[in-house]
């Protein structure tokens, strides 16, 4: 075998290769389903208390590049909670959206997309603190924290 | 805890509810005149809705507040280390003088098999003294503090977001001292 073909071995059998650009548009539209589902979540309140929002903003990251990710805002009153997407090429995760109550991203909670063992992606939120409290992201759990900032905060 | 890396955290802490405190105030002056006297840079400017921009603008603020107190507790903590690397490095020596016999090989050359200050000049390098190519998790979220360290100190041009609370980072870097500590009480 010659040593090109050795190389060209090599680089066929290469599993750990990341499709960047693939992983960039997939990472988009799990955003934008995110919202969807958050929004279908809150739909009894949309109208009366809360408006939802979508804004595009520009996200720039090493090995996928430069792209536009929906950004979205619920409103209510005065207040806004915002959910910001911050990329996909994240340290053992695949995504990462931060959503804090405006004013107070110092308490942002971080909305992290991992890839189970059979491939399917789950959302969780991770909470601060040393030992960060992780749960599956679901109504209940959006609602709760909703909760807590308009108690503690407003 | 070290009592160093501690008070990075705590004086975050303040800062960030000095921060918070001063969010609410000027939102809730009606007057504005709280704007000016904070120096907010828009005080005087036209702008639809003002709550939105000064929560906006603190934010900005919470967010410079975060990265500085994470450089500022990795380099307390760099400092900490590589005067205990100095340390350790002196002592090695002299253990490595009153032990190593005439008669052993490389007696007089000895002292050269310990690595010299000079030989780690960064995180990574102590990493890989204490550790190696081990995959334990403490290593892994060491190598996350150092990566993402050098992303914000080079302004975000590479390297990759992680998920790390300032809480964690400090948990880890104490841990990582008490076992250099621990390392050489044993």
């Amino acid at each position: 075998m010659s040593l090109r073909e050795k190389l060209q071995k090599l680089k066929e059998n290469r599993t750990d290769e990341t499709d960047w650009e693939a992983r960039k548009n997939e990472w988009i539209g799990s955003a934008d389903e995110l919202y969807a589902e958050i929004r279908s979540w809150f739909a009894d309140l949309e109208g009366e208390y809360l408006t939802f929002s979508l804004h595009k903003k520009t996200v720039e990251e090493e090995s996928v590049g430069t792209y536009q990710i929906s950004r979205l805002e619920i409103m209510f009153d005065d207040h806004a909670i915002i959910l910001d997407p911050v990329g996909t090429n994240i340290v053992s995760a695949y995504g990462r959206i931060d959503f804090w109550l405006r004013g107070h991203k110092a308490d942002k909670c971080m909305i992290v997309r991992f890839r189970e063992d059979d491939g399917r992606y789950q959302w969780e939120i991770l909470r601060g603190g040393n030992g960060k409290k992780r749960m599956k992201l679901d109504k209940d759990v959006l609602e709760n924290i909703m909760e807590e900032w308009i108690d503690e905060k407003i | 805890m070290n009592k160093n890396l501690k008070k990075c955290y705590e004086d975050y802490l303040v800062l960030k509810n000095i921060c918070e405190k001063a969010g609410h105030r000027a939102i809730s002056d009606g007057s504005g005149k709280y704007l000016f006297d904070i120096g907010l840079p828009y005080a005087a400017k036209k702008m639809g809705d003002r709550k939105k921009v000064t929560e906006e603008y603190f934010e900005g603020i919470q967010e410079k507040l975060f990265e500085s107190a994470f450089l500022e507790m990795v380099a307390v903590f760099e400092r900490i280390v590589f005067i205990k690397l100095d340390n350790a490095v002196g002592e090695a020596e002299k253990a490595l003088t009153r032990n190593y016999g005439r008669s052993c090989p490389f007696h007089s050359s000895i002292r050269r098999f310990v690595r010299s200050p000079s030989d780690v000049n960064n995180l990574r390098g102590i990493r890989d003294i204490m550790y190696g190519k081990s995959n334990i998790p403490l290593v892994a979220r060491l190598t996350e503090i150092i990566n993402y360290r050098n992303r914000l100190a080079h302004g975000k041009r590479f390297g990759q977001e992680t998920t790390l609370t300032l809480e964690e980072t400090l948990s880890v870097l104490d841990e990582i001292l008490e076992i250099i500590d621990g390392d050489a009480g044993s």
